[in-house]
């Protein structure tokens, strides 16, 4: 305005003065009018509208297959469990003898050679003679597809949410977060020239030429010229001598003389001058459990059946599953801080097994009736957590060794249970570097019977059969990807000293306008104000290195298909076997009183290890085959013969008690041959 | 706010009293283009998509007529035909007088149909239909489900072989194909939309269902209704159709605390005796829902 009037109230002239009510003519004329406008003609592109839906969805769908690899070698005993005539009575069993256990597509068990009064009633094939039953614990309890109404498996979709520490190595001051502890250190000779190895106790993650330090070592050079604290080494090679284990050793260009291994020996991966972090990552669930009819946890969150036409190579069924309960991970964070990039699905044993209207259930809690009451009325162990580590007594954790007395003493992930929300998880190894994690060693559990667990305190004259179930239960979904490269560093702090800004909100709207994500890493001290971190890769988008995702999307919600295979495998199979000779003596002309010969064979008969038996003295095969004789062998009561008896012992790499099937290493054609024709 | 108000005239304040109050503007010519561009535009944009529809489906698993939905594992489906030689007669009567199956020898089959499993009888079926109301003149199908004729141990004697057309019952089990995996599976589930039964009020959704078998021996689709009470010679409209009408069965699917169930619901006519829907029947017989011809 060119020209400026003060007004004054009239009662700020004078003292008398009052206010008055002034009106005012004044006209405004407008010089302009809107100008019309055109029609508007935008363009609506479904692709932009879909991907924007979709990149603004955190909404996730999973369904998919898991093809079990499932068979129970690790059974309670041999016998065929029925119901007693008397039926207030517990139910009994009859002895399997070693000439009827067979195997099928990896099941043991035997062919039914009685018919069953009460199922021939119903007419549904199952009184049908030469019917394979697995022993127990059979198809119903390990089977994924279970038709008993009580899931022995429980689906969860998991997420990391928080690091943890351990000590692997028993009885050390240092702990996963001290770095990968070395256990064994070897010499290898290379083009003539002495190398030293190491062993480490998991998996160490390196590749040839990584740069590490060599934490706690003795240096056995003279004023210490390896330096070992100030310096660090490149990996000059892995493996051992025979280019083997090159997961769990690697070779260093130093003197073998010069280095020892002491007890605390870790190793840290350095990347530009970043050592790397190792924990234990913890997974927790998105889905709830309740409680089934019958008992148990199941969880209603998923529907599970069978996959039409779906067996594997084996003769499992494959079972498809549909989580019903959608997955928002909005605002949620991965156990570093991010944006969720991984899920998993986990697959938990369930350990209620024991629904008391089945005969076996009945008859195992009979058996175990006797043991404390943590035990007597389950019927699967709590389920324990441990890694694929070294066998070294030292070493916690390895999943393998779970129940070896030698290795008593050693911690384990324990007391874990279906119904859990939180896990134990996989050691990885995290670098500042790099911003990426590395999965170093899967977690596994182990389950066993409780009546194999505690055999001998049921039956003192039995061992402890300590082998177990072992499986891995995490399986990754990728949702996101993190970009293939890192963020130029975004130096906010220079920007703050230039303008002199000190409060919070505008450091905050700093970071914004910089688009520094919430998950960007500070380099050097906290509060440095200087960023660097990976993008987020939209999904959709695979960069050149072919990283990304790309998944459907429909309905408001991303939809993972996922394709998984469960191996629920022995804990420790023996590979190795020798053959054990017994002798007895057998007939009429025993000692007084009777030295119980004849029961002591039936029980090698009966004896899953049972090979062949064999007379001392040929004649007697010869000369005794009338009724009582030979040929009636376990109603032998003829004159005194003496017997040999040849069982296999089959060696595990563990000392976990008698195993009773040899494992898929050993070939049995060597042991013993049967025919189904020899039973039906 | 309080003022101290007096008139004073115009006059006392002096004459000649003036204010000049000057109000320039520079008037250029403006539109709205950018406002237009950046949120009229926008807006009509985001008005003109249509809201995200959930297409999500899932099981829904049957459940007993027990308050607390208990589930079942299997049911039985009986069809109940009007005997042939009450039709002859002119004088058509259901077999039976109870909530009981006919037998294959009503709809023309053969022991040999049954024995060697004829196309013409393993091609026979039948439909269930789901609508979304009970009034054939304007209702909309939903969904269907076909199981087809089968030869269980219902259908055969002690020792394997089927029975005699004349005793061979006209049923079907549906079962659960995880609990009764030796059962057929088909018709016992009901796949449906998540977010309809979930937004429905008290989470419980209704559909209705109709029966129909489809006869590969002949030709003929059967209706069937969960109703004996049917006059064959006096049939209105009325008695079929509605809430009350016994052609459609009402279905409520459900969202029990998380389980998705449903139910059959009879209405009065379905329900009188012999019942068409018995979902909870003395131990061992299996939950039945029993169908009978409407038109000979």
């Amino acid at each position: 305005m060119e020209k400026t009037n003060k007004i004054l109230l009239n009662k700020t002239r004078t003292y008398n003065s009052v206010n008055v009510n002034s009106q005012i003519q004044i006209d405004i004329e407008n010089t302009s009018k809107p100008i019309p406008l055109n029609d508007i003609d935008t363009t609506v592109s479904q692709f932009e509208q879909f991907e924007k839906e979709r990149k603004e969805s955190t909404i996730y769908r999973f369904y998919g297959q898991v093809t079990p690899i499932i068979s129970n070698p690790l059974f309670n005993d041999n016998i065929k469990i029925s119901e007693n005539e008397n039926k207030e009575l517990p139910p009994v069993s009859k002895k399997i003898f070693s000439s009827d256990i067979f195997e099928t597509d990896g099941w043991i068990g035997f062919y039914n050679d009685e018919l069953d009064e009460t199922a021939l009633q119903f007419n549904d094939n199952k009184s049908a003679l030469c019917e394979f039953i697995p022993f127990d614990p059979g198809y119903d309890r390990l089977r994924i597809l279970d038709s008993d109404g009580i899931p022995n498996y429980l689906f969860k979709i998991t997420y990391p949410f928080e690091n943890k520490d351990i000590s692997l190595i028993r009885n050390s001051s240092k702990t996963l977060k001290d770095g990968i502890p070395v256990i064994e250190k070897f010499i290898i000779d290379l083009n003539g020239r002495k190398y030293v190895g190491f062993k480490t106790a998991i998996n160490h993650g390196l590749s040839t030429n990584d740069e590490i330090s060599l934490l706690n070592f003795i240096d056995n050079t003279p004023n210490d010229t390896l330096s070992l604290n100030q310096i660090t080494y490149r990996v000059f090679k892995l493996g051992n001598q025979t280019n083997d284990l090159k997961f769990r050793t690697f070779i260093v260009d130093i003197n073998p003389s010069d280095i020892n291994v002491a007890a605390n020996s870790t190793i840290k991966r350095i990347v530009q001058d970043k050592p790397s972090k190792y924990y234990v990552r913890r997974f927790k669930s998105l889905t709830s459990a309740s409680i089934g009819d019958k008992g148990g946890a199941y969880y209603k969150d998923y529907d599970i059946y069978p996959a039409a036409f779906g067996t594997s190579y084996y003769n499992d069924k494959v079972a498809s599953f549909n989580f019903k309960k959608d997955v928002d991970v909005r605002g949620l964070t991965d156990n570093l801080g991010r944006p969720l990039t991984e899920l998993y699905f986990t697959t938990i044993k369930n350990d209620s097994d024991t629904d008391i209207t089945s005969i076996n259930s009945q008859y195992w809690l009979n058996q175990q009736s006797g043991l404390p009451a943590q035990f007597k009325d389950r019927f699967w162990t709590r389920i324990v957590a441990g890694y694929e580590t070294e066998n070294n007594v030292n070493i916690n954790y390895n999943i393998r060794s779970f129940g070896d007395p030698t290795y008593n003493g050693n911690t384990y992930h324990t007391d874990i249970d279906e119904s859990d929300d939180t896990f134990d998880g996989d050691i990885v190894e995290y670098n500042e570097s790099e911003l990426l994690e590395r999965r170093l060693e899967l977690v596994h559990h182990r389950v066993n019977t409780i009546y194999r667990e505690h055999l001998n305190d049921i039956d003192s004259k039995s061992e402890n059969k300590k082998e177990g179930y072992v499986y891995n239960p995490f399986k990754k979904i990728q949702i996101r990807e993190f970009s293939n490269y890192i963020n130029p560093i975004v130096d906010i702090q220079s920007i703050i000293d230039k303008y002199n800004i000190t409060s919070a909100s505008e450091i905050e709207q700093l970071k914004k306008s910089f688009r520094v994500p919430d998950y960007a890493t500070e380099v050097g001290v906290p509060g440095s104000n200087v960023y660097k971190w990976r993008d987020l890769l939209d999904i959709g988008r695979v960069d050149i290195t072919g990283g990304g995702v790309e998944y459907p999307f429909e309905s408001g919600a991303h939809y993972i298909n996922i394709n998984s295979r469960f191996f629920f495998q022995r804990q420790d199979p023996p590979c190795e076997y020798i053959i054990i000779t017994e002798e007895i003596e057998l007939g009429n002309q025993q000692v007084t009183p009777p030295i119980g010969g004849e029961e002591e064979f039936l029980g090698y008969l009966a004896d899953p290890t049972f090979l062949n038996y064999s007379f001392r003295d040929a004649a007697d095969a010869l000369t005794l085959t009338s009724t009582g004789g030979v040929a009636d062998i376990a109603n032998y009561n003829g004159p005194n013969i003496t017997f040999d008896v040849n069982l296999a012992d089959f060696i595990g790499e563990y000392e976990l008690g008698k195993r009773d099937i040899a494992g898929g290493c050993i070939n049995l054609s060597l042991l013993k041959q049967k025919d189904i024709d020899d039973v039906c | 706010m309080f003022v101290d108000k007096r008139k004073i005239l115009l006059g006392n304040i002096g004459s000649g009293t003036t204010i000049d109050i000057s109000l320039g503007s520079n008037f250029f010519p403006v539109d709205n283009s950018e406002l237009i561009e950046n949120k009229f535009v926008k807006d009509e944009i985001k008005k003109s998509i249509n809201p995200i529809v959930d297409y999500k489906k899932i099981i829904f698993k049957p459940s007993d007529s027990d308050v607390s939905w208990n589930l079942i594992d299997k049911f039985r489906i009986n069809l109940n035909f009007y005997k042939p030689e009450s039709i002859a007669a002119e004088a058509p009567v259901h077999r039976g007088s109870g909530a009981e199956p006919g037998v294959y020898s009503d709809i023309n089959f053969t022991f040999d149909d049954i024995f060697c499993r004829t196309s013409r009888f393993i091609n026979s079926f039948i439909r269930l239909s789901f609508f979304d109301n009970p009034y054939s003149g304007r209702n909309q199908l939903l969904t269907t489900a076909d199981v087809y004729t089968q030869v269980g141990r219902l259908q055969e004697d002690e020792f394997g072989f089927p029975l005699g057309v004349d005793m061979c019952p006209i049923s079907f089990i549906l079962g659960d194909p995880v609990l009764q995996p030796e059962e057929v599976h088909e018709g016992f589930h009901i796949y449906w939309f998540q977010d309809l039964v979930d937004s429905a009020p008290n989470k419980e959704y209704e559909m209705y269902m109709t029966l129909q078998f489809n006869n590969a021996g002949n030709g003929r689709i059967y209706e069937l209704a969960a109703s004996r009470d049917i006059n064959p010679d006096n049939i209105t409209i009325n008695d079929l159709e509605g809430e009350d009408g016994i052609f459609y069965l009402k279905v409520i699917l459900k969202n029990d605390n998380g389980v998705y169930k449903y139910r059959f619901t009879p209405n009065t006519k379905q329900s009188q005796p012999p019942p068409g829907v018995n979902l909870i029947p003395p131990t061992p017989a299996l939950p039945t829902l029993t169908f009978w011809q409407i038109t000979p």
